[in-house]
């Protein structure tokens, strides 16, 4: 994927025009099945020299605008599979040298692929024509991946099961038991703020007067 | 001991001003009563008790934390809202408690009115008069009663 090949060449401004480019172009492949016209339009707005752009690690990359990277994009839809050879040992040996997200092999992989994409796509201008859905997928995929560095630390802790959140009453100092909420939105225990109401009639988080009939019991949300 | 039915909330908060004290703060319960904490706070920097250690007593009535603890400072001290048996005139000790508040809530509350005195709320006529006539001299002599009183000793 170019997201994480560009990263290594610290060009974060562009990445953020390919993650805003990829989403496009995802969205317009999956509208030509509908509609041939839009695709027809970026397909004519291809310009050879903006390809280049995209060559490789020793090419400057340009801020071309979203049309630029898109049609690059738009080219090489489908080209995954027979390339990899040619570019496998210096794009890998980079991606794990320069960058921290690829310690995942198969984001790799997926580079590779995508790289190869690109340097193919120089020669064959002419594949761009039939949008596959492995790829479409693929780059959701990556999207995804690359979006986020907290999403990934969220795929490496993975194996564990998250944690749910406990939440404590401020009365008792333990878990809510029967959670109930004031009027002015302070959740407490059922029995605890019937007692502190009792005993004061005012909420205990921010004094306001509060009465007991006010309560309302509530249901926290769970993170799954 | 009583503390077979000290209430959980009891036994949380003490736990936590063992492990995590406040700065300038301790507390430590009674071995024969849970309820009761020998504490001591720092005279805050900038303030006439700076250098000072101040000895309290603190106590969690049945009620707590329905009701406020009653505290009182041991430790001899000049300022405008505590009086001569110790008393401290401040307001989450007496309305404006409430049962969110805790004990390291209250001690900081108490650590905050050494850096600010009130005289315009007094529980001390006389040393707030003082206070309010000459305040220069006021702070001398609370800075006196420091080093006669909480020096640490």
């Amino acid at each position: 994927m170019p997201f994480v090949f560009f990263k290594c060449l610290k060009l974060d401004k562009e990445i953020l025009y390919i993650m805003s480019t990829r989403a496009l172009r995802g969205a317009a492949v999956r509208s030509y099945r509908r509609r041939k016209t839009a695709l027809d339009l970026d397909l004519n707005q291809a310009p050879p020299g903006e390809i280049r752009e995209l060559e490789g690690p020793s090419t400057q990359l340009e801020p071309q605008g979203v049309q630029a990277i898109l049609q690059p994009a738009m080219i090489d839809v489908e080209a995954i599979d027979d390339d990899v050879v040619e570019s496998t040992p210096r794009a890998f040996a980079e991606a794990k040298n320069n960058s921290r997200r690829n310690r995942s092999r198969a984001i790799v992989d997926v580079d590779l692929e995508d790289q190869t994409r690109v340097a193919k796509n120089n020669r064959n201008k002419r594949r761009r024509d039939y949008p596959s859905q492995t790829i479409i997928n693929c780059d959701l995929y990556i999207n995804l991946e690359g979006s986020s560095s907290s999403m990934k630390e969220n795929v490496r802790k993975s194996p564990e099961p998250p944690e749910e959140p406990v939440f404590n009453c401020p009365i008792c100092m333990g878990p809510l038991v029967e959670e109930m909420s004031t009027r002015c939105g302070h959740i407490f225990c059922k029995s605890c703020i019937k007692a502190a109401i009792n005993a004061q009639g005012k909420c205990p988080t921010c004094r306001k007067r509060v009465t007991a009939k006010e309560l309302i019991r509530v249901f926290l949300p769970s993170t799954s | 001991m009583a503390s077979s039915n000290l209430p959980r909330r009891i036994i949380k908060e003490t736990q936590r001003l063992l492990s995590e004290p406040a700065p300038g703060i301790s507390a430590s319960p009674s071995e024969d009563n849970m309820r009761y904490f020998n504490v001591m706070i720092l005279g805050p920097t900038q303030s006439p008790y700076e250098g000072g250690v101040f000895k309290l007593e603190l106590f969690l009535p049945e009620e707590y934390p329905m009701a406020a603890p009653k505290v009182r400072f041991l430790t001899k001290i000049y300022h405008p809202n505590i009086d001569k048996l110790g008393r401290i005139c401040l307001d989450i000790l007496k309305d404006k408690w409430s049962p969110a508040l805790q004990i390291r809530t209250v001690l900081l509350s108490i650590q905050a009115l050494l850096s600010a005195p009130n005289p315009d709320d007094p529980l001390s006529e006389n040393i707030a008069k003082h206070w309010k006539t000459s305040e220069a001299e006021a702070v001398e002599t609370a800075k006196e009663w420091t080093r006669l009183y909480a020096s640490g000793a």
